[in-house]
């Protein structure tokens, strides 16, 4: 029989210590600061166990494991159904088609009514010759276009640097899809902030026209959030400038590897993902995201 | 309009933009080049084709085509009739 507890982050450590990895450590700390840990029993042993984080009216399945040995018993759809049917706000979760147990989680949300929510393209960029495909993008067109960009009237700040003025300019903006001001937390691992310095937002006439914001989990890797414009500015490609900006800012710390996400939607996206990322990307896969619908207090 | 001046335009258009010439029958100096999202018929251009035409404007003719004007350059025969607009015919 399985039964499901909610409890301190302790017994994490104390029944699944030897699973621990970065990531899971890192998802423990934000449970520790906002989130949930439900721990499995199998027969009143140790079975699995499941992080959520929480953001505002939103809880997010960070990380779910189920002991080896005791896979394919319906311990994590156990986990799953709990803290979606036990969450006091939106319960939602996101993952790579290309995860190891991608067939399975997709069954479990399925099975349990989860909604599927719009889908990402996760574009991987690495290998040795990453910024050598990069130099020649720049050198063929990349570089001149930039110079017409600053020419018009653009220009690049980073995040860290940016004035109170341009923030608030950021956190009105109708593309701020998140309406978050700077806290993408649950969107990248949990208790990553967005690295300010390598972030860059471009400005034309003292507007906000596009930006770009990533987080480097450490100097080797980094992970490009947010790549938007401004819908007035759209078709101009501004995005170029604070984009080859960012790019030299991550390199420069010795950055070797990058992913960032796209929806896969919009002909301007398309296009400057053909034109630009395509001469970067190595490997794309897709996000997926599911809802767990909130059912209604009954009249 | 002087014709060197409009075959300059749609010579260089061509040659830059690396449209290929499937893309080229029925063209006209009126076609549309950017992609309309419609059924008129266009060439297809985007965003970073744009970027890249105000770069060309200002490799071969020396001027900057300010940001918010770039939506009138839609034709070979609108980018003349711009670049006519602000003193250059050749």
């Amino acid at each position: 029989m399985i039964t499901i507890k909610e409890s301190g982050i302790e017994q994490y450590r104390e029944f699944f210590g030897s699973y621990r990895t970065a990531f899971t450590d890192r998802c423990a700390e934000s449970v520790a600061r906002s989130g949930r840990a439900l721990f499995a029993y199998l027969d009143g042993a140790a079975a699995g166990y499941l992080l959520t984080s929480k953001d505002n009216s939103t809880e997010f399945l960070l990380y779910a494991f189920t002991l080896p040995e005791l896979r394919g018993k319906g311990v994590m759809q156990a986990l799953v159904r709990e803290a979606a049917e036990t969450s006091e706000g939106e319960f939602g979760t996101a993952f790579s088609d290309g995860h190891e147990f991608a067939p399975e989680l997709m069954h479990i949300m399925e099975k349990l009514a989860f909604e599927r929510g719009r889908s990402k393209y996760i574009f991987r960029c690495c290998g040795d010759d990453l910024w050598d495909r990069w130099d020649s993008f720049m050198e063929k067109k990349g570089r001149k276009s930039c110079e017409t960009l600053r020419r018009q009237g653009y220009s690049t700040v980073t995040l860290a640097d940016a004035s109170e003025e341009l923030l608030e300019q950021y956190r009105q903006t109708p593309y701020n899809e998140y309406a978050n001001p700077l806290n993408h937390q649950h969107l990248i691992l949990p208790g990553a902030e967005i690295t300010k310095d390598v972030s860059v937002m471009c400005t034309l006439n003292g507007k906000l026209a596009a930006y770009v914001f990533a987080y480097m989990p450490d100097r080797y890797s980094a992970i490009f959030k947010t790549l938007s414009s401004s819908a007035a500015l759209q078709g101009g490609a501004a995005i170029l400038l604070p984009l080859c900006d960012s790019f030299a800012r991550v390199r420069e710390r010795g950055c070797t590897q990058f992913v960032f996400s796209m929806d896969g939607v919009g002909d301007h996206a398309n296009s400057f993902r053909n034109k630009v990322l395509s001469n970067v990307i190595s490997k794309t896969s897709k996000r997926l995201s599911y809802i767990y619908p909130k059912k209604e207090a009954a009249l | 309009m002087n014709e060197a001046f409009l075959t300059k335009i749609r010579e260089n258009l061509i040659s830059h933009l690396d449209i290929e010439k499937e893309a080229l029958v029925g063209f006209t100096d009126d076609t549309i080049i950017f992609n309309t999202g419609d059924d008129r018929p266009n060439l297809g251009l985007d965003s970073m084709d744009a970027l890249e035409l105000v770069t060309m404007i200002f490799e071969l003719f020396g001027f900057d085509v300010p940001a918010e004007d770039v939506k009138k350059l839609y034709s070979v025969n609108a980018i003349a009739a711009y670049l006519n607009e602000n003193g250059i015919n050749e």
